[in-house]
């Protein structure tokens, strides 16, 4: 049921991240084993009719998968191995709101542990009203770069795989795995950013005036926070986590940290331009999607994270002015916070196969 | 040519509120600036950013021009510091005889009342009087005072660039040690913001000096930036070895430089970058060569002045005089006494005299004279407009035909339009126009009188004209001749209160009741949309049956045997005629030989060179030229774009004169 359910999601998030990079693949000999059709179902009831002849009964000997062995993802389709990934990947996450405090908080068990303890990841403060008032007159201020920005508000529209492959080198046929990563992690960071939007259920900058008049359908789901900006910072942050481990002591993924974190952000600012997503939105987007970056590599390598936070009240300039999303705020000032002591997760069996296998796509 | 309607009279034009000259009154419009009697006329309606409320000023800003002798201490000794505020810059040079001011009422009426401040006072014009240039200056000169030294003067070959748009901190403008060229950047606008219509202007901040810079003592305004400010500001932004010029900018509060293309900085890497813009361009004969230059300019220092962004978006004609004439004393301000500077202004109007003589030509000549040419060279694009029929010249003969003029207003111009007509020469006697007498026929057929030279009117009514006619014997515009001015309100506008003119094609019919043939040149006023600014502007152009608009080879440029009055030639940046600058067309790179010339520039040599009759000393070709489209495919030349490493295309003389520019550093 839930691997159904997830499937379902990351299917729907990242429609086809693999497609991203791979417009073209070959359609021959592996289209060729994995399609069905009636056609084919005929062709081969009648080619088996031909030459099959009498039952001679089980005659191969294939080795035997092994019980709940990571080993055997190598055997499964893309799909499911990605949605056995995911699925042990969400293992003990869950959400609590707080109507009094108009909070939200990411929390994490161990379910496999002796005794289990739920632990807070993310600590999230919605934005009221009047802040989003004043949020708006940055919306319709960037509506100013419309012109500019129109191919990338569109192209941007689905996951922006292409733009990850252009920093990175990301191809389909050589890191397939990586790419399959980075799919799962978009899985995860829907799966958490819907039901926040659901919980803080924030109206839409389209929603507050006449004149913000968004150039792109405004999504069918709340504002804060942005789903671009979450999942834009935890790839980001995924990606620089991996890159240092792919090429050992060349720090790769820091080499790579400023253009990651800056497409991330350009990611995420297009969509206020777009004219569907206050400033405050990617700001919160950023802190959420660092965090389940961090968890992603975490639970795929078995470190730790900390807590962090996000506190809307403070995201207003000091002399009370609309404040815009920057990049270089520090995380752990304003309305970021981090802190509190290491938070040790377990590795996720699969997703570490997964991981290694990746890794070696990048030897 | 009443149309078949009964003309009506013109009403007397009103008292000014901001300076009190009665306007109706015999003689008050003689030698007078006409933009300032139809902006009190008109209550200063023209006079506001995007949506935002008309300007109401306290203080205007003003060119002013001292006669003969005269000079900057004569006016200050003259003049009252609470009511004439001159920037402290225009004491740098002796002998200068042109300076800006901020001029409240009492000006006005020393003007009229005392013949000694008017014995000093040759004339003035009106600058843009928005938001924070309608207030008095920080720091105004006052009697005796020395200009305050700059700390530190920049000396040797200098660039200066005087645009908009500019991203100092861009890697084409960095030394190898990381340190900027930009030696100083002077802004003069006060507030930060999008230069949208309205919907973006709630958020408009006024500048933090402490992050935009303080505002230099010798302007009175605006704020500045040294080279030390702006790496410290870029240090502050640097993470992994790498500026984030996105966050940089924002803290700088220069909001425009997050649009990928702005005018100033590609203009600037065209004539200071680490690229000649011709170089790595490729055609049939040349192969492109990806080799930095390595040339001087690409070494310069540079001082670089941002235009107030409402020169930009100005919806009331074309006043940048005060901004650019501020800019180039800034810039004088900033270097060495013996330094050798090279001034690009890749900026201009279509509407003036177009004989060097309006009052920002004028000071700029003046200035190199001071200079001398080997100091100061400034370069001024000639003009994109050469397609877009905002020209006219013809001959009144004595008692002949009126010349008809018909002026396509369009509808949905949410902004002011002008027509100048300039008459007669210096040679001409000054009776030769006396018997010069407009009439202005509306869309639709209502006729406003024939109107004689001295005179001045506005319709429907004093109290809320939606245009006027100002027709004075001489004009402060220009020194030779005269200039009749007519302006109009928009056409559209989102406020039902607002007065509105009609859009159509407004006949002005010319005739020539005198003794002499008269020379007229009509000038339509530029009123488009700049590059990233949405102002609703719409630009209005000449219209006749025997203009070529046909598209066909050789239909781009005016035939000496087309007997349309609308002429291409002489369409042309009207701040780049003077007698001392250097004005610059554009070519293409790659082209045959029968039109090598840029669609939009004035061409050289002229191919209306015959047309004869001109007035005197109107400038119709430039001085020079240099490649703005690398073919008729492809326009444009490349340039630096917003941040670093980013290249854009962008065409107009405005490519062309940065790089004449920059060979003659």
């Amino acid at each position: 049921m839930s691997a159904g359910v997830s499937a379902g999601v990351s299917a729907g998030v990242s429609a086809g991240v693999s497609a991203g990079v791979s417009a073209g693949v070959s359609a021959g000999v592996s289209a060729g084993v994995s399609g069905a059709s009636l056609f084919s179902a005929d062709a081969l009831t009648i080619s088996r009719a031909a030459i099959a002849g009498p039952f001679g009964g089980a005659v191969l000997h294939p080795s035997t998968p092994g019980f709940d062995q990571d080993q055997n993802l190598r055997l499964w389709a893309d799909g499911p191995r990605m949605t056995t990934c995911f699925e042990q990947l969400v293992e003990g996450l869950s959400v609590t709101a707080s109507a009094n405090t108009k909070q939200a908080d990411l929390k994490f068990a161990n379910l496999g542990a002796a005794t289990i303890k739920n632990r807070t990841l993310v600590q999230l403060q919605g934005p009221s009203k009047n802040l989003l008032k004043q949020q708006l007159d940055l919306v319709a201020a960037y509506a100013d770069l419309r012109g500019d920005r129109a191919a990338e508000v569109l192209d941007q529209l689905t996951a922006p795989v292409g733009y990850w492959s252009a920093v990175l080198g990301l191809t389909a046929h050589r890191h397939k795995k990586t790419l399959q990563l980075i799919e799962i992690a978009l899985g995860l960071c829907v799966h958490v950013e819907m039901r926040l939007k659901h919980i803080f259920a924030t109206l839409r900058p389209v929603e507050l005036s006449p004149q913000i008049q968004p150039m792109i359908p405004t999504p069918g789901h709340g504002s804060w926070p942005s789903g671009h900006s979450t999942e834009a910072f935890a790839v980001a942050t995924l990606l620089e986590a991996f890159m240092d481990q792919a090429r050992p002591g060349k720090n790769d993924g820091q080499n790579s940290r400023t253009q990651l974190q800056r497409l991330a952000a350009r990611i995420a600012v297009n969509r206020t331009v777009a004219g569907v997503h206050y400033p405050v939105d990617s700001a919160v987007g950023r802190l959420l999607g660092t965090s389940l970056g961090e968890f992603f590599v975490a639970r795929a390598t078995g470190g730790s994270v900390r807590l962090r936070g996000f506190d809307s009240d403070k995201f207003v300039e000091a002399d009370g002015a609309p404040k815009d999303f920057k990049l270089s705020d520090p995380m752990d000032a304003g309305a970021y916070s981090v802190g509190g002591p290491a938070i040790p997760l377990p590795q996720a069996d699969t997703l570490g196969w997964l991981w290694q296998e990746a890794l070696k796509e990048w030897s | 040519m009443s149309g078949g309607r009964a003309p009506q009279p013109w009403q007397p034009l009103p008292k000014g509120e901001v300076t009190g000259t009665d306007w109706s009154l015999p003689g008050s419009i003689e030698g007078a600036d006409p933009y300032l009697a139809w902006a009190e006329a008109d209550r200063f309606e023209g006079y506001r950013l995007g949506e935002g409320p008309a300007a109401q000023p306290r203080w205007l800003p003003l060119v002013i021009e001292l006669h003969q002798g005269f000079g900057i201490q004569d006016l200050l000794q003259a003049s009252d510091v609470k009511w004439l505020q001159v920037p402290k810059a225009s004491l740098l040079l002796p002998g200068i005889r042109f300076c800006t001011a901020r001029a409240r009422k009492g000006f006005f009426k020393a003007m009229r009342k005392r013949s000694d401040l008017a014995g000093i006072v040759r004339r003035y014009e009106l600058g843009l009087p928005v938001e924070e240039h309608t207030g008095p200056l920080t720091d105004p000169a006052l009697p005796g005072d020395a200009v305050p030294p700059c700390p530190e003067p920049v000396g040797g070959k200098v660039i200066g660039i005087i645009d908009g748009g500019l991203a100092m901190a861009n890697a084409d403008f960095l030394k190898s040690d990381g340190q900027p060229r930009v030696r100083h950047f002077w802004r003069q606008d006060e507030f930060d913001g999008p230069h949208g219509p309205g919907l973006g202007r709630r958020l408009r901040s006024r500048l933090d000096p402490r992050r935009a810079g303080p505002t230099p003592p010798v302007m009175g305004y605006g704020h500045e930036l040294t080279a030390a400010d702006i790496r410290a500001a870029m240090d502050r932004f640097t993470l992994n070895g790498s500026v984030d010029e996105d966050d940089l900018y924002d803290y700088l509060q220069c909001w425009d430089l997050k649009h990928p293309v702005n005018h100033g900085t590609v203009v600037a890497s065209l004539a200071a970058g680490p690229w000649l813009a011709t170089a790595r361009m490729s055609s049939a004969a040349h192969t492109p060569d990806m080799t930095p230059a390595d040339d001087e300019a690409s070494r310069a220092p540079l001082i670089a002045v941002q235009l107030d962004w409402s020169n930009v978006i100005d919806t009331s004609g074309g006043a940048m005089n005060v901004s650019v004439l501020d800019a180039l004393m800034f810039i004088l301000n900033r270097v060495t006494a013996d330094a050798r500077l090279v001034v690009n202004i890749s900026w201009g109007t279509l509407a003036g005299p177009h004989d060097g003589t309006s009052v920002l030509e004028a000071a700029i000549d003046h200035l190199i004279a001071l200079c001398t040419p080997e100091r100061l060279q400034v370069f001024i694009p000639a003009g994109n407009g050469y397609q877009d029929r905002t020209h006219v010249n013809q001959t009144l003969q004595p008692g002949g035909e009126p010349a008809e003029l018909h002026w396509h207003v369009q509808p949905d111009d949410r902004t002011q339009s002008f027509l100048e007509l300039w008459l007669g020469d210096p040679d001409l006697p000054e009776e030769a126009l006396q018997d010069i007498s407009i009439e202005v026929t509306l869309p639709g057929g209502q006729v406003l009188g024939p109107m004689v030279v001295g005179n001045a009117g506005c319709w429907p009514s004093s109290a809320a004209p939606q245009l006027a006619l100002v027709f004075p014997r001489k004009t402060a515009l220009g020194r030779h001749g005269t200039c009749a001015l007519l302006a109009l309100c928009p056409t559209a506008s989102h406020h039902p209160e607002d007065r509105l003119a009609p859009a159509g094609v407004w006949r002005v019919s010319v005739r020539n009741g005198g003794l002499n043939p008269v020379v007229l040149d009509a000038y339509v006023e530029r009123d488009d949309v700049a590059q990233g600014t949405h102002t609703g502007a719409r630009q209005s152009a000449m219209l006749d049956r025997c203009y070529d608009t046909s598209g066909n080879i050789d239909s781009f440029v005016d035939h000496p045997d087309n007997p349309t009055p609308i002429r291409r030639s002489g369409v042309f940046n009207s701040i780049g005629t003077g007698q001392r600058t250097d004005s610059v067309g554009g070519v293409r790179f790659a082209s045959s030989a029968f039109d090598p010339a840029a669609r939009y520039s004035p061409r050289l040599p002229d191919p209306d060179a015959t047309r004869l009759p001109q007035r005197y000393g109107v400038k119709k070709v430039p001085d020079q030229l240099a490649v703005s489209d690398e073919s008729t495919a492809l326009w444009g030349v490349l340039g630096a774009g917003s941040r670093s490493g980013g290249a854009v295309r962008m065409y107009g003389t405005s490519c062309a004169s940065p790089q004449i520019a920059r060979k003659r550093l």
